[in-house]
């Protein structure tokens, strides 16, 4: 049937028959499966084994640090149509963002022109079509069989640098699209198995240091020409009829186990809950006059189980877009939903597409999470991905606590970041980010802490890396990398405890550094503990230029070995500089050289329970660890030397809190003045008025709940401007959940 | 059957205490999840409280819908009776608001906290009657106060367990 269909018509068909029977394809019996269940299981495992053991090789092929030393790259298999069969581990929010981009080819009839032909390369970083940004680069190959095409396979690595204004491959800074380096608009870059020549040439010209790059695509090209050897040993050994029904049957299968396991390990109904990143830029010296404002993020999630067992998230309520790099598109938030899928719930049998079609989003335009303008900037839309889908675990894990699977509860991290741009040790432009970062402590589960020096949302098999290869990339030494007492997250379970870096310029004369945190900085909180957790106390960061560090180590005083003691040796004296900083704002450093000093702490994840509930063990274990000190145990925790003491401690906090704590009604009725004038921070008061520009749902439940007519919040504190959306090309969209079910969303939250 | 139901409930009581290690938990996450484990953990967290109500969904270490005359209600480990199943349960609450850096300082070391009142405040809400921790929120200041989980539990019930729902909503 295929053969007669383009690969337009026959991505319409596969879209008509989900729509129509509710299931992939239009399939009502995995025929394959149940004719012979064994010859079914051995077609998965040789996909799967082959794109594992692929990923596996490609690495040593030819690679940048992020990929060889830092696990940022994903490879995956994928129907005619787009859908995703089988992936591999790494950064698998690529797996559906590789799925959009191939059709947006399609879709934008890429068949007629560029054609799509044996041998095509095509890559892509491109929002619009599908991507998240510039530094996630997707290679893609097609798989003919005949004149035929039978199969896509996809490859995503992410590039340290990638030509932005800042330098690092994530602008932190960007007003718009513009500033966020370069794009490959879903491209052919490549024709008979090789890049072409004016692509290399591109890349040389416009990139830092293209190396990187080019290596990457090289073990990424290298990877999707290995499958496509591999797959035509399997099709000789189960034929072609077989591979195109059986890869369908798989994902229909992926779709059936994971509204199985919901149902299995859920519980239906309405879960809330809200993030709030603060971006301030007004401190930085360097920025756009666009960008240089501060502001709240809001986002408002609403995660619905329903009684099919699909799940549904609407946003309604986040304030909109703007002139920042932090927006999403439809592309971002699927990937981002799909990183949850992968990790949380359908992480084992049929990991494929099949599980998306068990989930909708609800992405009201022209919100933060669906930004409509043609020139939005995506350079960082992690740092709005990251506190949304941590939070979303969170709800997650309320669900798993419900019905009893609380050895499944886990809570993220959000991560923080340097980002270093000049020229390095061996004289040449760099620009990169330290992905030590993939190496954050988890927030606490719902049996044990959060693992100290874990993985972030985005990287399931993401770690630090060795310090020694961050000091061969970039002119940075490390002169103190530990975890810091007293910093988790408290709670029963306390959040992964926090670790931080401090680096001293090495050969170089000129660099800088931009310091971020996602949803931690500025003086904000990531998201909120679970049952009585908390967040952890904040974040920071820290740069000194013109420093005597040289004069130090002549002389072979202390050096300082983390963020903390270098401001303290800053404020004492000890260490001198031109100028420095140490806090909670983000950063960009004036220039840095030998001898100057950067820093940041990663903050980790959140609590678990009362933090009255923990086990003395746990505590003395932190104690004997150094990860807490005996003083704020005692204060925290109630901890005591002995049991006695302990429980005596404890139940004396406990009365201390019934005597500090008032009835919540009667904080209401006092609050409820505050309320009606919006006697608030401006940047608190523009939040609420931003989010109302776009929606009334969060200004009538703020009506609703404080019993007022007119809500306080008019200033947005942003300009009045109107922005086209992109035109003349197919691209994914979404928008909000239709008024009749969005009206009766929030009917439990009633005083 | 009936030995391996009384293991599996043995193993559900320990992992609701927590008192499984590592490699068991480890099993757990691993093998395939039970059918029965909400049943299971319900009798084990049943057993664990004083009072004599049938629970019928948990929504937090300390914080239970339990049935009681035919209605569905939220209560606490300790026993104060908040309010009806699909009601604000926080407004029930004692709640004390850290809307200052001097109370976020009563909680957090003054080297670490960074968090700023005038963007977050923490709204810590206690049980009235034993001041256990019940929920911590993080909000900006004014933000309404809303609950993390309104239950579907008829479809629950009736539809997922195949069981009566022994209130009415």
């Amino acid at each position: 049937m295929g053969k007669q269909m383009t690969l337009k018509q026959q991505l319409l068909h596969s879209e008509k028959l989900f729509t129509e029977t509710g299931t992939y394809y239009g399939i009502k019996e995995l025929a394959l499966h149940d004719r012979d269940p064994l010859k079914f299981e051995a077609f998965h495992s040789r996909l799967l084994s082959t794109i594992i053991s692929v990923r596996n090789t490609m690495k040593f092929i030819a690679s940048s640090p992020a990929v060889r030393d830092f696990e940022e790259f994903v490879i995956g298999l994928y129907t005619p149509e787009g859908d995703a069969v089988v992936l591999s581990t790494g950064i698998m929010v690529h797996v559906h963002t590789l799925s959009e981009f191939i059709k947006f080819m399609i879709q934008n009839d890429y068949e007629d022109d560029p054609r799509i032909r044996p041998g095509d390369i095509f890559e892509n970083n491109e929002v619009w079509a599908g991507g998240v940004h510039t530094p996630d680069v997707m290679t893609c190959i097609p798989v003919f069989e005949g004149d035929e095409l039978i199969a896509w396979i996809g490859s995503v690595s992410h590039e340290l640098e990638s030509g932005t204004y800042e330098g690092p491959g994530m602008s932190v800074l960007s007003p718009d699209r513009f500033g966020e380096g370069l794009h490959i608009s879903a491209e052919k870059v490549g024709e008979n198995d090789h890049f072409r020549k004016d692509y290399l040439l591109r890349l040389k010209m416009n990139l830092r240091n293209s190396n990187w790059w080019s290596l990457d695509d090289k073990a990424k090209l290298s990877g999707c020409l290995m499958v496509r050897e591999a797959l035509r040993k399997i099709l000789d050994t189960f034929g072609l009829d077989y591979y195109k029904q059986g890869v369908r049957e798989l994902i229909e299968e992926g779709r059936r186990n994971f509204l199985k396991r919901v149902r299995a390990t859920m519980v239906p109904g309405v879960y809330r809950g809200m993030t709030m990143p603060v971006h301030k830029r007004t401190h930085v010296p360097f920025v756009h006059p666009m960008a240089k404002n501060d502001f709240i993020d809001l986002v408002r999630t609403e995660l619905t189980v329903t009684k099919a067992g699909t799940l549904e998230l609407d946003y309604e309520g986040s304030t909109g877009w703007s002139f920042h790099p932090f927006n999403c598109a439809p592309g971002p938030m699927n990937g981002g939903f799909w990183i949850t899928l992968t990790q949380l719930l359908a992480y084992d049998g049929r990991v494929n597409d099949g599980a998306y079609l068990g989930v909708t989003q609800f992405l009201p335009e022209g919100s933060i999470v669906n930004s409509n303008y043609s020139g939005t900037a995506t350079s960082l839309a992690w740092w709005t991905l990251i506190p949304i889908f941590a939070n979303i675990w969170r709800l997650i894990g309320i669900s798993w606590f419900a019905r009893g699977f609380i050895e499944e509860i886990v809570m993220s991290t959000p991560t923080c970041m340097v980002g270093v741009t000049g020229f390095d040790q061996y004289h040449q432009p760099t620009g990169y980010q330290n992905f030590e970062m993939a190496g954050e402590s988890f927030g606490a589960r719902g049996v044990a802490d959060g693992m100290d020096c874990g993985s972030p949302i985005w990287n399931s098999e993401g770690i630090q890396g060795d310090a020694e290869v961050w000091e061969m990339t970039g002119p940075n030494l490390y002169v103190g990398r530990a975890f810091l007492p007293d910093h988790h997250a408290y709670g029963r379970f306390r959040g992964g405890a926090t670790w931080e870096s401090l680096w001293m310029v090495r050969g170089s004369q000129l660099v800088n550094v931009t310091l971020s945190g996602a949803g931690c900085m500025n003086g904000g909180v990531f998201h909120k503990g679970m049952f009585g957790g908390y967040p952890p106390p904040g974040w920071k960061c820290m740069w000194a230029s013109g420093t005597n560090l040289k004069e130090l180590i002549e002389r072979g005083d202390k050096m300082p070995t983390s963020v903390n003691e270098a401001e303290a040796m800053l404020k004492d004296g000890r260490i001198t500089a031109r100028e420095w900083y140490c806090g909670p704002l983000n950063q960009w450093s004036p220039n840095l050289k030998e001898y100057d000093l950067f820093g940041i702490i990663y903050y980790g994840g959140c609590g678990y329970g009362d933090p009255l509930e923990r086990d003395r063990a746990m505590i003395e274990k932190d104690l004997a660890n150094g990860l807490m000190t005996e003083a704020a145990a005692g204060e925290i925790y109630g901890y005591g030397r002995t049991s006695q003491d302990t429980e005596r401690r404890r139940a004396e906090i406990r009365k201390r809190r019934l005597q500090e704590s008032i009835p919540a009604e009667e904080w209401w009725a006092k609050e409820q003045a505050r309320a009606r004038t919006g006697a608030v921070g401006p940047i608190v008061s523009q939040m609420f008025a931003r989010s109302a520009q776009i929606s009334d749902a969060l200004k009538q439940a703020y009506l609703k709940f404080w019993k007022i007519e007119k809500f306080p919040y008019t200033e947005s504190g942003m300009p009045e401007f109107q922005t086209p959306p992109p035109t003349g090309f197919y691209y994914p969209k979404s928008s909000s959940r239709p008024k009749a079910n969005g009206a009766a969303a929030r009917e439990g939250d009633v005083r | 059957m009936s030995v391996k139901g009384e293991s599996e409930q043995e193993v559900v009581r320990a992992l609701m205490r927590r008192e499984l290690a590592w490699p068991e938990l480890l099993k757990l996450m691993r093998e395939h999840k039970s059918p029965n484990r909400f049943e299971q953990m319900i009798a084990a967290v049943q057993e664990s409280v004083e009072w004599k109500e049938q629970i019928l969904l948990p929504l937090g270490e300390n914080l239970f819908i339990v049935a009681k005359e035919g209605r569905a209600i939220v209560k606490t480990r300790a026993g104060a009776e908040l309010c009806a199943w699909n009601e604000n349960w926080k407004m029930k609450c004692r709640v004390r608001v850290r809307r200052t850096r001097e109370e976020l300082l009563q909680i957090y070391p003054e080297k670490h906290l960074t968090i700023d009142p005038e963007l977050v405040e923490l709204r810590e809400f206690y049980c009235p009657v034993s001041g256990t921790l019940l929920d911590v929120d993080c909000v900006p200041p004014t933000y309404p106060v809303e609950t993390d989980f309104t239950p579907d539990l008829a479809t629950f019930y009736r539809d997922w367990l195949g069981k009566p729902l022994p209130v009415v909503l």
